[in-house]
């Protein structure tokens, strides 16, 4: 996608605005977030690096429902809808597998340099909130929230 | 993901890793990188130039490297460092843990000059 092509999207009236996708639960369908994300925070004016960091956080969280909450199942659905404000964005993403054991989603300590557990800290270090909705019936909703360094402001 | 494997010194192997290091492409290249730090004589040198996109499970796999290398007391750098490889590198806060050079031929020149 040429730049030129989002350059206008902060100029929307984003005050509703909301998209959607949704992916299978198979690791090789991640790749389409780095376009997905790439090109939508371009667009809404955050930096270079704020919007691979976004992307990183977004990935980091299905790589995480396809491991644990669906445990590898391939043929499983991630939800993904995200809602963009003058002020913020918001990543929700839906999964229907097993909940979270809340209390054991914990960021790994960094002194500890072993493999796994950096998820989660990359997760928490680059977005500015993180929740975990484990309500519904079945599955979990993941809100992630990242805040616009300057408020985007309808024309 | 393809990998290519170079030899720009006698017993230094050139790890090269092209496309997205993920969890999709990370068991290949784990079982790439580990067969080539038990077939390296004199080092290893991971290029990352070609790396789009890393998440946890990619800075995962090369501190498994390390710890590889490590066993065996082989030389094991990284280099040509892409923005997003580097953003995760920082956000893992491992700067420090690996050696970080410039290009490959500085990485050439370190482990022929400490061996």
């Amino acid at each position: 996608m040429l730049a030129s092509d989002t350059q206008g999207l902060c100029d929307m009236d984003t005050a509703t605005d909301r998209l959607t996708l949704s992916l299978p639960s198979q690791p090789c369908y991640l790749c389409v977030l780095q376009g997905f994300f790439g090109s939508l925070l371009a667009g809404l004016r955050f930096s270079s690096a704020e919007g691979m960091q976004v992307t990183l956080a977004v990935h980091e969280a299905c790589a995480n429902i396809i491991a644990h909450s669906y445990q590898g199942d391939t043929a499983q659905r991630i939800d993904l809808t995200v809602l963009i404000t003058p002020e913020e964005v918001v990543v929700e993403i839906r999964d229907y597998g097993s909940k979270p054991d809340l209390t054991a989603i914990q960021p790994r300590a960094l002194h500890e340099v072993r493999p796994g557990g950096l998820g989660t800290h990359f997760m928490r270090s680059i977005m500015d909130t993180v929740t975990y909705d484990v309500s519904p019936d079945t599955g979990t909703v993941l809100r992630m929230t990242k805040r616009r360094s300057e408020p985007c402001t309808s024309p | 993901m393809h990998v290519a494997i170079e030899s720009p010194h006698t017993g230094i192997t050139v790890v090269r890793p092209q496309g997205m290091l993920d969890m999709n492409s990370v068991p290949a290249f784990r079982q790439t990188l580990e067969a080539e730090v038990h077939r390296a004589q004199r080092g290893l040198i991971v290029a990352l130039s070609e790396v789009a996109f890393m998440d946890s499970s990619g800075v995962a796999v090369l501190i498994e490297g390390l710890k590889w290398s490590r066993g065996r007391t082989l030389p094991y750098l990284l280099t040509q460092l892409t923005p997003a490889v580097q953003m995760v590198i920082e956000l893992a806060r491992l700067e420090r843990f690996f050696t970080i050079v410039a290009s490959v031929e500085d990485g050439v020149a370190q482990i022929t000059q400490a061996s």
